[in-house]
């Protein structure tokens, strides 16, 4: 082996953590805490807007023609147009973040 | 699968504390090889390994099989170069090696100063193969996969990088091998 060999072999010199770890932990956790709470924050304005803006008694009405049985229930519907909404609402957030 | 594969896997699943781990067991050589591929620049060294591992932490899902400081290389070599583009640090490419001479070592035996010295006047590329395969004693296959090239291209790099260190240290002899 040359003296070049031994000299780029040699490991490189050990660096000392001193706070480095614990500095980009923070920041991972400050990251998750950001991404949790934007998605909270846009499934909870998506439920708001279904729950406002959706025309329900419409949809009552289309339902009605449709599924006569259960057409009727407004909690049906609405439960129907949340769980769709959320998950069209996470399925985009999920490719976002 | 190993330890470090376990801890990836936790990390995968949400796990802060298994990707700590992951953090402290990594960085000490990651901010080495960040070190020597920025000059010596530690700040800019630093700040770079924490992105590394921050962009880690979010695509720790996409983790497969292999080396795990493999793929931390791999992350940290392509933001060192959008970096390096950004800041315009050095030419990144082999055709515009800096061509003036480092001076002669002084002392009859060589020294890890003499070899950092010199080792900034390589391309990126090169410094990056060298000290993967030899300092972080990587194969040339794991080596390849980290900087992203075709294997062929980082032999030539480690042989061409080889050469050079050996043309400006003054020592002709010491690549004999």
């Amino acid at each position: 082996m040359t003296e070049l060999d031994r000299l780029l072999f040699e490991t490189l010199r050990p660096i000392p953590d001193a706070g480095f770890s614990a500095r980009v932990m923070m920041r991972v956790k400050w990251q998750t805490l950001r991404r949790n709470w934007t998605v909270a924050a846009v499934l909870g304005l998506c439920t708001l807007l279904v729950v406002f803006l959706v025309p329900w008694g419409a949809v009552g009405v289309a339902l009605g023609a449709a599924l006569p049985g259960i057409a009727g229930l407004w909690a049906f519907n609405l439960a129907a147009a949340l769980v769709v909404i959320s998950l069209l609402a996470a399925r985009e957030l999920a490719r976002l973040v | 699968m190993d330890a470090i594969g376990r801890l990836a896997r936790k990390a995968a699943a949400g796990d802060a504390a298994a990707f700590g781990v992951l953090v402290r067991l990594h960085q000490s050589r990651l901010r080495g090889f960040l070190l020597r591929m920025t000059k010596g620049n530690a700040t800019l060294a630093d700040d770079l390994a924490q992105e590394t591992f921050l962009e880690g932490f979010r695509k720790i899902s996409q983790y497969g099989q292999g080396s795990f400081f493999g793929w931390l290389c791999a992350i940290a070599y392509s933001r060192f170069l959008m970096e390096a583009r950004k800041r315009r640090l050095e030419p990144l490419d082999e055709a515009a090696e800096v061509a003036e001479d480092v001076p002669e070592a002084e002392s009859a035996s060589l020294t890890k100063i003499d070899l950092e010295r010199a080792m900034e006047r390589l391309s990126p590329a090169q410094r990056a193969s060298l000290t993967l395969c030899f300092a972080l004693g990587m194969s040339h296959e794991e080596a390849a996969a980290a900087l992203n090239m075709p294997l062929g291209t980082l032999k030539s790099h480690v042989s061409r990088g080889r050469e050079r260190l050996s043309v400006l240290l003054g020592r002709s002899s010491m690549v004999a091998s």
